[in-house]
C-alpha cells in the first residue's frame, strides 16, 4: 500500500494543497477535477518527492531531440544497463499497440496517437509497483482505448497499483475508485470520492 | 614537418572536442542553441585567462601552462556543475543561455578596455584569444588535446548506455531510474575541460561548438546513431577544421596569418543563421 501525502500551502500561485491519499496493491484510482485545478501537478509532485518507488506517463509528448526509427528506441530501452524493465510485458504491449509493425517508422513520423501509445508503452515497461498516468487515453482511438484497458487490468492483476488522470475514463471496464479534487478557501482538497 | 604534423593534428583535435562538447551539452540540454559558447563557458575561460595572463604579468612570473590549468579548469568545472543543477527544464535552459550570451558580452566589452588598457601602458596582450589559431601549436599542446579526447572516449565507453537512454528522453531515463545527476555531472566536466582546454591553448573558436554538433547529427546520426555523431561526425568535423587551418596557413595575407578562429566564426555564424532561417524551428530534431 502506497500513502501519498502532500501539504504545501503555496502549491500553485493561486492556491495550496492539502491531499492524502492511499492507494492499495491492485487498486485504481482515478482522479478527476475541473481544468486548471492542479491535478497535473499534483502527480508530478508525487512523482518528484517518490520517483525512486513510481512510474509517471506524462500528458505532454515524448521529447523527440533525436529522432530515431521505433526499431532502434525499442533495442536501446531493451538495452537499459542495471534497470528493472519487465521485458515480456514491454514486448507484449509493444506488439498490441500494432508499434512491432511499424519498427521502420522514424519517430517524427508518428501521429499523435502513435506517439502516445508509444509513450505509454514505454511508461508501463519499468518495474515498479506504482504507475502514475496522466490522462493516457489522450489522443487514442477507441480500439486503443480497448488495448489500454487490457493492459491496465494486467497490471491490476500483477498487483501493481494505478493513479491515473482521466476526464472521461467511461473505457476503463473495471471496478476503481473516483476522486475528485476541488478547491476550498484556496486549498486544493479532496472532494466527492466514489467507486465505479 | 616538425610544425606542421602537431599543428595540423591540433586542429583535428581541436574541432573533434569542440564538437563533441557541443554535442554533450546539446544532449543534455535537449536544446540546439545551447553550446560552450552561448552558455558563457568561452566568456569565463576567456575572462580567466585574461586575469591569469595580468596576474603573471604584474608580479613578473613566466606564465606556466601546468598553473594555468590547474587554476582554471576548477572555475570552469565549477560553472560546469551549477550548470547541471539549474537544466531541469527548456524555460531554464533558455533562460541560462540568454545569460551566457549577455556574460560573453559583458567579457567582450571587458577584453575590449583590457586591451586598451594594456596598449596605453605598451604592455603585451593576447589578443588572438579573442580569435583562435593555432601558430603556437607543438607537440605539448598536441598531447594536452589527446588526453582531454581520451577522457571524451573513456566517458563513452563506461557511460555509452546511460547516454543512448538518457538521449530517449528526460522522463523515460528517470523512469527507468537513470541517475541522471552523475550523467550530468560528466557532461559538464567535460564540457568545461575541453573548452578551456582548447581556449587556453589557441583561443576562442565562437560558434564551431553550436554549429558542428548540427552538422554531425544531420549526416551521421541516422545511420550511426549517436556513435556517429560523437565520433565519426565529430573526425570529419575536426579534418573539415584542419582543411581550414590550411588555408589559413598555405595563403597568408601580405606574410600575415589570417586567425583559423576569425575564418571559422565568420564561417560559422553565416551557416547558423542560414541554418536557423531555413529550419522552421525544426533544428531541434534530427532530420532524415
Amino acid at each position: 500500500m502506497y500513502n501519498l501525502h502532500l501539504n504545501d500551502p503555496l502549491f500553485l500561485p493561486h492556491c495550496g494543497c492539502d491531499i492524502s491519499l492511499s492507494v492499495q496493491s491492485g487498486e485504481m484510482i482515478t482522479i478527476v477535477g475541473e481544468n486548471g485545478i492542479g491535478k497535473t501537478s499534483l502527480v508530478q509532485r508525487f512523482y518528484q518527492e517518490n520517483a525512486d518507488q513510481m512510474t509517471l506517463v506524462e500528458q505532454i509528448p515524448l521529447d523527440i531531440f533525436y529522432d530515431r526509427s521505433l526499431k532502434k528506441v525499442k533495442e536501446i530501452f531493451l538495452d537499459a544497463r542495471g534497470h528493472i524493465i519487465k521485458k515480456d510485458f514491454f514486448l507484449k504491449v509493444w506488439s498490441r499497440f500494432g508499434l512491432d509493425k511499424k519498427e521502420d517508422r522514424m519517430q517524427s513520423s508518428l501521429s499523435g496517437g502513435e506517439g502516445q501509445v508509444l509513450k505509454i508503452s514505454l511508461g508501463l515497461a519499468p518495474d515498479t509497483d506504482l504507475y502514475l498516468l496522466d490522462e493516457p487515453s489522450h489522443y487514442l482511438d477507441d480500439s486503443m482505448k480497448v488495448v489500454l484497458n487490457e493492459l491496465l487490468q494486467d497490471l491490476l492483476s500483477q498487483n501493481k497499483s494505478i493513479i491515473m488522470i482521466e476526464h472521461n475514463y467511461s473505457w476503463v471496464k473495471s471496478s476503481m475508485k473516483v476522486i475528485e479534487l476541488e478547491q476550498k478557501s484556496s486549498t486544493l482538497k479532496i472532494g466527492k470520492t466514489w467507486t465505479t | 614537418m616538425d610544425y606542421i604534423i602537431p599543428r595540423f593534428l591540433s586542429a583535428v583535435l581541436t574541432g573533434m572536442i569542440l564538437s563533441q562538447t557541443g554535442s554533450l551539452i546539446q544532449m543534455s540540454s535537449r536544446n540546439v542553441l545551447a553550446s560552450p559558447s552561448t552558455l558563457g563557458f568561452d566568456g569565463l575561460s576567456i575572462l580567466w585567462i585574461l586575469v591569469f595572463h595580468s596576474i603573471m604579468l604584474i608580479f613578473g612570473y613566466e606564465q606556466p601552462v601546468l598553473i594555468l590549468f590547474l587554476t582554471g579548469i576548477p572555475l570552469t568545472v565549477v560553472i560546469g556543475w551549477v550548470y547541471s543543477k539549474f537544466i531541469d527544464t527548456q524555460k531554464s535552459i533558455e533562460r541560462l543561455i540568454l545569460i551566457g550570451l549577455t556574460f560573453n558580452l559583458l567579457v567582450g566589452a571587458i577584453f575590449s578596455f583590457w586591451q586598451f588598457l594594456f596598449l596605453a601602458f605598451n604592455l603585451p596582450f593576447p589578443v588572438e584569444l579573442w580569435f583562435g589559431h593555432f601558430r603556437f601549436a607543438n607537440l605539448e599542446s598536441l598531447t594536452i588535446l589527446l588526453i582531454v579526447e581520451g577522457g571524451l572516449v573513456a566517458g563513452w565507453l563506461v557511460f555509452r548506455k546511460e547516454f543512448l537512454l538518457f538521449s530517449l528522453g528526460k522522463n523515460v531515463s528517470r523512469n527507468l531510474k537513470l541517475d541522471q545527476k552523475k550523467l550530468f555531472l560528466f557532461l559538464f566536466t567535460s564540457v568545461a575541460v575541453g573548452t578551456f582546454t582548447v581556449i587556453s591553448l589557441f583561443g576562442a573558436f565562437s560558434f564551431l561548438g553550436l554549429i558542428f554538433p548540427y552538422i554531425a547529427r544531420k549526416f551521421w546520426f541516422k545511420k550511426y546513431d549517436l556513435k556517429g555523431e560523437l565520433f565519426l561526425g565529430a573526425f570529419i568535423n575536426g579534418v573539415g577544421f584542419m582543411l581550414i587551418d590550411c588555408l589559413s596557413y598555405f595563403l597568408p595575407i601580405y606574410g600575415a596569418e589570417v586567425p583559423v578562429g576569425l575564418i571559422a566564426t565568420g564561417m560559422g555564424a553565416v551557416c547558423l543563421i542560414l541554418l536557423l532561417w531555413k529550419s522552421n524551428g525544426q533544428l531541434a530534431v534530427a532530420k532524415r
